[in-house]
């Protein structure tokens, strides 16, 4: 790939020139439904936290132990809206070190994961799975306080790291907001900016129909019957031009120039994959990582 | 002198945390080089990279004639050996202490890395070329000449695993064999053969991509195949500065092919004419 000067959301992050991710977790009553067959919402959202944590600590893991190429922060909304991660020296914070995250799960379970066996065939093998997040499921969805929350804590960090690649707000949840209409409350956290670009607002969208999955629309026409869903996607940022074309060649997609970084019940962590923090390999995107 | 390297790392970085490696060696009329960009998300790249460059310059230099099909099985028992020797040093590295979970998963996903090798006979100016990922060389005609106005395709050739698909996810070399099922499909193999006047620049991925934005200026990569070791340096570092080469981890060889006893470049002035070069392009209003 060519180096352009002069286009947004080329920097790459470093650990002189980090960047923050703020991971917004509707905890809710109504991530109490059931989920998938067997799980609830916010069993779901849970598992998608603490995969896109992990992955992103694999992708910051060195010889010399885990770089701090991110500040992750971990907000949930439903009682109140508060950091939830609680592991050790995590409690109470807004923004961490991803080092600390790393060294600081509640518990790490060992799980099953598929992997090619060599000979065109899978095998299974077991891996260390860190678990961050329980799932939780209480009260309403104060949802524009939440990202009122992620902008008060933004405001600072671009203030403090106008050079860096700008923040990414992931906001994970089943779509009903409960205190309003968080079209403005998203509107302003996407006129936070650095030199990079303005900071990005990604939803992951749970519904309560889980078959139903989207990646990236240009348009509501999948779920236009869903208005949960077309809230979110309406709120959703525009995948920067050279994002989704890295996106669509990792892949072999399509995507459409004016797709917004909305995933309705689709695997989240593509959503990740475009932080720039070095040359991906064609085998780590095809595999994921981590899962 | 011949033969110029150049092992950089990005800006910001120590010198010890760069993970492209080279190595090459001349011996008698053989010349056996190898350039390799250890990938910044996988663990102990900088070992992996380097360990393919040792291991290429002792084991290939026995190889000299282009046989593809002998070549391919030659490189699968020279990856088995590296992927060995890597889990070797790991253990070695790790002996004796407790390691965190993340470790443990890295170490299960292991390294990866792009690689290049190339294997020459100077005498009879035949040899071959073996790469996985997006490490290139270009093959620079009458490199002695003064820079006219030439027609690019016909004064350089680029080599390597299709460079017109550039990517940022190349398939590399892996220390887990799992992740190499496909290499059959991406090794690249070809014979080089060159003539006297002209010059090999074997180079990893940034300062490949940097030489490609120029080859409408055939003139800069001239000078820069003419470069001695801090001429080519103040060409990264002016690059860099510049923002037409991304910072990034570089690894450079440049082989020369020598006419005659010629004079001795004016590596500097070289060096200075790409930065000019460079900087009225970048301000001119084309």
């Amino acid at each position: 790939m060519s180096y352009e000067s002069g286009a947004k959301y080329m920097h790459e992050i470093s650990r002189a020139s980090p960047t923050a991710l703020v991971f917004l977790i509707d905890q809710s009553g109504s991530m109490s439904e059931k989920w998938g067959g067997s799980g609830t919402k916010s069993s779901e959202v849970a598992m998608i936290l603490n995969r896109l944590l992990n992955n992103l600590i694999m992708r910051c893991t060195k010889s010399d132990g885990v770089r701090n190429y991110f500040s992750i922060g971990v907000i949930g909304y439903g009682l109140g809206v508060k950091p939830v991660l609680k592991g050790n020296t995590l409690f109470g914070r807004d923004l961490i070190p991803i080092s600390e995250i790393a060294d600081n799960p509640l518990r790490i379970e060992r799980r099953k994961k598929k992997e090619p066996d060599g000979v065109g065939g899978v095998m299974e093998i077991e891996v260390n799975f860190p678990i961050w997040l329980e799932a939780e499921a209480f009260n309403g969805t104060p949802m524009c306080g939440a990202l009122d929350y992620a902008h008060k804590v933004l405001e600072r960090w671009v203030d403090d790291h106008p050079d860096s690649y700008p923040p990414t707000v992931f906001n994970i949840t089943d779509g009903q907001a409960g205190d309003g209409d968080p079209a403005m409350n998203a509107a302003k956290i996407k006129r936070l900016e650095t030199n990079d670009g303005n900071v990005l607002l990604f939803n992951i969208n749970i519904s309560s129909d889980s078959s139903q999955m989207v990646k990236f629309p240009d348009s509501v026409s999948q779920f236009a019957n869903d208005p949960y869903a077309v809230s979110l996607y309406n709120i959703s940022s525009v995948m920067p031009e050279n994002i989704i074309a890295m996106l669509g060649r990792s892949e072999e997609r399509n995507y459409s120039r004016n797709c917004k970084g909305f995933i309705l019940n689709a695997d989240a962590i593509s959503l990740i994959e475009f932080l720039n923090i070095g040359t991906r390999t064609d085998q780590q995107i095809r595999r994921g990582i981590d899962d | 002198m011949s033969v110029v390297h150049l092992l950089l790392s990005k800006e910001g970085n120590s010198q010890e945390e760069c993970e492209d490696s080279l190595e090459y060696r001349e011996d008698g009329s053989l010349f056996i080089a190898a350039i390799a960009d250890g990938a910044s998300q996988g663990y102990e790249s900088k070992l992996f990279s380097g360990l393919l460059c040792e291991h290429f310059v002792e084991r290939f230099k026995e190889s000299q004639e282009y046989d593809e099909k002998e070549l391919r099985g030659k490189f699968d028992h020279f990856l088995k050996e590296v992927i060995e020797a890597f889990n070797a040093a790991i253990m070695e590295k790790t002996r004796g202490r407790e390691l965190k979970w993340y470790e443990e998963n890295a170490i299960g996903n292991g390294s990866f890395s792009t690689f290049m090798g190339l294997v020459f006979d100077v005498g009879t100016k035949k040899g071959y070329l073996l790469s996985v990922g997006d490490c290139f060389l270009f093959q620079v005609k009458d490199a002695e000449m003064k820079t006219g106005e030439e027609d690019p395709e016909q004064v350089l050739r680029i080599y390597s695993e299709n460079h017109q698909e550039q990517s940022n996810t190349p398939y590399l070399l892996a220390t887990n064999r799992l992740y190499n099922m496909k290499l059959p499909e991406y090794l690249f193999l070809s014979p080089i053969t060159v003539e006297n006047g002209e010059a090999l620049i074997l180079a990893t991925d940034a300062f490949s991509y940097f030489l490609i934005d120029h080859t409408e200026n055939i003139g800069i990569i001239k000078s820069i195949a003419k470069c001695d070791k801090s001429g080519l340096k103040r060409v990264v570092e002016t690059g860099r500065r510049q923002k037409r080469l991304k910072n990034d981890d570089v690894a450079i060889i440049i082989k020369r092919f020598e006419r005659l006893p010629m004079k001795e470049p004016n590596t500097l002035k070289a060096a200075e004419k790409s930065s000019f070069i460079m900087a009225r392009q970048e301000n001119s209003p084309l």
